[in-house]
């Protein structure tokens, strides 16, 4: 049985809630920096949610209700953010 | 971009460019634009006004309970602007508020350097500079 506490494996698929207003698909990075570095929230890292047990539109369930439309959810491959160190 | 970027930002030019503010309201930038392209002076000043306009937000507003820049931030962010401005450094791509109540600065160029100045409180900022091929720099003002 699957549960959240097992550790992640590279093929994993993880999300990343980022405001609308931080993305501009007209630059040649369209996501700045700032949008994967640790929230008021973040404790001990960066925040991310693992598609193994929840989709992309349920990461949002924690944002304000009058706030959800204005989230992008960003896909990153684990082996990606492994692979920077 | 890197080359301005680097330079020194000794803490008295930084203070000295802060807080100041027109009887109406207005953020300006008085010194330096007779040397610097027009294009780019409208830039800062959009820049300017942006960070101006950050005064506007709440905490929480994300609804993920951001903070909100404070005052004292935001005036220390008009000054490394219009610091940088009077230095004729290009201006930012964009500026944006980040969600633990900072202020940041991001410049890219077509050719893929990255550069970042994020002020995470007030008369401080972490620099991020990242080119291609070389190992990103990072340092925090003032450096002097």
């Amino acid at each position: 049985m699957e549960d959240e506490l097992q550790p992640v494996n590279d093929g994993e698929i993880v999300f990343r809630r980022i405001p609308q207003s931080f993305c501009d698909p007209d630059l040649p990075f369209p996501i700045p920096a700032l949008a994967f570095r640790p929230n008021q929230n973040d404790k001990t890292g960066i925040s991310v949610f693992r598609a193994r047990f929840i989709s992309a539109g349920e990461t949002l369930a924690g944002v304000d209700a009058n706030k959800r439309n204005t989230y992008f959810v960003a896909q990153l491959a684990v082996s990606d953010l492994i692979g920077l160190g | 971009m890197a080359l301005t970027m680097e330079l020194s930002v000794p803490k008295q030019d930084w203070l000295d460019q802060a807080g100041r503010r027109h009887t109406n309201g207005d953020v300006e930038h008085d010194g330096a634009d007779e040397k610097t392209e027009e294009l780019y002076a409208q830039r800062w000043q959009e820049i300017l006004q942006e960070i101006d306009g950050f005064r506007k937000l709440g905490d929480n507003w994300d609804g993920l309970g951001a903070n909100a820049p404070s005052n004292d931030l935001l005036d220390s962010a008009i000054g490394l602007a219009r610091l940088y401005w009077g230095r004729e450094m290009v201006p930012p791509i964009r500026v944006l508020a980040g969600t633990a109540g900072t202020v940041v600065f991001e410049w890219q160029d077509t050719v893929g350097d990255y550069g970042e100045v994020e002020i995470d409180r007030p008369f401080h900022a972490d620099v991020m500079l990242v080119r291609p091929g070389q190992p990103g720099k990072h340092w925090e003002l003032p450096d002097a």
